[in-house]
């Protein structure tokens, strides 16, 4: 990534991922041997400031869960660095915590997940599966301290201390998530990640939980990873957005810059493929893809995109294009993105 | 290229395809009862693409499976209603005269593929085996119509593809399938339940694109698209029916509901969404409050009194009417006035 300086430099970096690869493994055949790989993280470097949100998108098989179950440490990862700035100011290098060495961290770090039916667990009461992170991390804690904290963070979520006694099955989803994010909020993190937080709740609850969501942020100066597949979602809440395609990033820009320049050929498409709830808006310029995502355990040599790309040339069969800046904090992975609309007529010829 | 512009309704009285009344289905759990669908009544107009929108819950596919008389019995029951088709009466037919409808006359295609496919046989097999169920085409035609229709509907090298089991398909490629099977025989009305809800957006676009191309084609055949998504309703729908607790709550043509919504439900809907292409810096989204109400105890009254904000005494006591108040625009509400005007 291209050490830009950023205006104002109070800007603190939180979390800062260098070539960061996360590949799994295929085996197969009699022997079991190592056949392939899905490399669902295939070298991406990116650096998350603190106070912002930031939003990653991308469709299903990008690698944004990956990315995000990456920097919690729930996966291993294969190379490159994750740098977490700590609030006692030390740099830490995540991915070379073992399980144990990390727990300590885990309390600035913590996860919303999307689906609230199963991130939940049924046996315990919400008072127990708030109070549980308290219970590992502030271990100083007392049972009456806790409790204090159980109810105020209920509250700040928008449930009633009554319901503390009452287990998960007796909530709708639009509740359980809030649950989830109580007991994300419990050990007072600086950093969340949300992976598809709203996508299972229905449209009237989504805005509830966004604003709430974006409400704890400001209030808490939390830094915030929004992992979405919906764009106009993301385009509501975040301050920057990253754009995956198979692994890699292919653009990174402050939301302003993403969708009055998209660039990359594939944002350009998804951004045209979003539908938008206005039937007399005219459609103009939609890019159709060709044909389906490839499969991470096959992606094309060089641009994981070009097997789709309207403007694919030769040599994009060479390398995976680095990012390159072309505006302040704006960066594509497109050598060709500059000269795409003559690109697109010479094809058409 | 552009999503095909949305057919204009034919001017005039348009020709019935499908007139659904009284509609009532309900579901026994553990000695209570679901009111799913508490009477229901549209109509489905030849040519048209119609909307069936709301959230979980508020019983737009519990409606599309009673047209089909797909609902599981028990626990399932349509209590009454009738959905007239071509002069008959869908509910009231027997098993037998169902199936014949089904697929040759009505079709459906569900949110995941992969549940309707039969994963133990080839894609080749089940296109041709209900081809010829159906019009008692010999082999070699109904394999001849599959090829025909799969590349249709943009599967490449289509012949050698019969061959493929449903998951040596993506989930884009499934649906597209699924559109293939649905339409082979040419049915007057394709029901579609959340069809790319679970598909990526380039993909999504891609299947809308095509089932309306395929509608084109074949004259006077009509969609009944039921989506939780309002945004895929704008750009596809002529006509729109708005579904909460089990009743409907409003029905208007597309441009009428997102320009003018009359129910508070669909104006509250409507304003949740996130518009950043309207208004970039939204502080704050609109939001409903509370949540959708138990389906085992609907609220006495107004299916929509303990959310609406402009509820008033009468909302909890007295159940609204859905009434017309524009040219092909109803709602079910006390506080919106009767346009006269307008007709």
């Amino acid at each position: 990534m291209s050490e830009t300086p950023v205006v104002g430099t109070t800007v603190q970096p939180i979390i800062e991922l260098q070539d960061l690869k996360v590949w799994f493994p295929v085996h197969g055949g009699v022997f079991a041997r190592h056949i392939a790989d899905v490399k669902a993280v295939d070298g991406i470097s990116l650096r998350v400031e603190e106070g912002e949100t930031l939003g990653v998108v991308g469709e299903s098989g990008c690698g944004k869960s990956t990315l995000g179950k990456a920097v919690m440490g729930l996966v291993p990862v294969t190379s490159g660095s994750i740098q977490f700035h700590s609030v006692s100011g030390e740099v830490v290098e995540l991915t070379k915590l073992s399980r144990r060495e990390y727990r300590p961290y885990r309390s600035e770090i913590q996860m919303v997940y999307q689906d609230p039916y199963s991130s939940l667990n049924p046996r315990l009461s919400v008072e127990e599966i708030v109070d549980e992170p308290l219970r590992v991390h502030h271990r100083s804690m007392s049972r009456e301290q806790r409790r204090i904290r159980v109810d105020e963070l209920l509250e700040r979520v928008g449930l009633r201390k009554e319901q503390a006694e009452r287990y998960p099955h007796e909530f709708s989803g639009g509740q359980r998530q809030r649950i989830g994010i109580a007991r994300a909020l419990a050990t007072r993190p600086r950093l969340i990640i949300a992976d598809e937080p709203v996508s299972a709740l229905d449209v009237s609850i989504q805005a509830q939980v966004i604003n709430l969501m974006q409400e704890l942020q400001r209030d808490l100066g939390l830094t915030l990873i929004f992992i979405a597949h919906d764009i106009s979602v993301v385009q509501h809440v975040a301050d920057r957005m990253a754009v995956m395609y198979l692994g890699n990033l292919v653009e990174v820009g402050t939301t302003e810059q993403i969708f009055d320049n998209p660039s990359h050929p594939y944002t350009r498409a998804l951004l045209s493929a979003i539908p938008r709830p206005d039937p007399e808006l005219e459609r103009v310029g939609r890019i159709m893809l060709e044909g389906d995502v490839p499969s991470p355990m096959d992606k094309p040599s060089g641009c994981g995109f070009r097997s789709r790309c309207p403007i694919a040339q030769p040599s994009c069969a060479e390398q995976i294009p680095p990012m390159e800046s072309i505006d302040e904090g704006h960066e594509v992975a497109c050598p060709y993105q500059d000269r795409y609309q003559q690109l697109l007529e010479d094809r058409q010829k | 290229m552009a999503m095909e512009p949305k057919s204009n309704p034919p001017s005039g009285s348009p020709e019935l395809l499908l007139q659904i009344k009284d509609l009532h289905t309900s579901f026994s759990v553990d000695g209570q009862t679901a009111r799913a669908v508490d009477g229901v009544d549209f109509d489905i107009h030849a040519g048209e693409v119609l909307g069936l929108v709301g959230e979980s819950g508020c019983g737009k596919s519990v409606t599309a499976l009673s047209l089909l008389k797909l609902i599981p019995d028990p626990p399932g029951r349509i209590e009454k209603g009738s959905a007239i088709f071509k002069g008959r009466d869908l509910l009231s037919l027997t098993y037998d005269e169902m199936r014949v409808i089904r697929g040759r006359e009505i079709a459906m295609i569900f949110q995941e593929p992969m549940t309707a496919l039969n994963p133990v046989f080839t894609i080749g097999f089940q296109m041709r085996e209900a081809i010829q169920h159906h019009t008692g085409a010999s082999k070699k035609e109904a394999i001849g119509r599959s090829v025909e229709m799969l590349e249709k509907v943009g599967i490449s090298d289509a012949r050698a593809r019969m061959l493929a089991y449903p998951h040596q398909f993506s989930g884009g490629m499934r649906q597209r399938v699924m559109i293939a099977m649905a339409l082979s025989l040419e049915p007057a009305l394709l029901i579609a339940d959340e069809p790319t809800t679970a598909l990526d957006v380039t993909i999504q676009a891609q299947i809308l694109e095509l089932m309306l191309e395929m509608k084109e084609q074949q004259q006077g055949a009509s969609i009944l698209l039921i989506t939780h998504d309002l945004a895929v309703v704008a750009e596809t729908c002529d006509r729109v029916v708005v579904m909460y607790g089990g009743k409907i709550q409003e029905v208007a043509s597309v441009r009428q509901l997102f320009r003018q919504p009359k129910h508070p439900y669909t104006q509250g809907l409507l304003r949740s969404l996130p518009r950043p292409d309207l208004d970039r810096k939204q502080e704050q989204l609109e939001t409903i409050p509370g949540m959708v109400p138990n389906i085992f105890d609907w609220p006495k009254g107004c299916r929509f009194c303990t959310r609406c904000p402009l509820v008033e005494e009468r909302c909890r006591r007295e159940e609204p009417l859905l009434r017309r108040v524009g040219q092909g625009h109803e709602v079910r509400c006390h506080l919106v006035d009767e346009d006269g005007g307008d007709s």
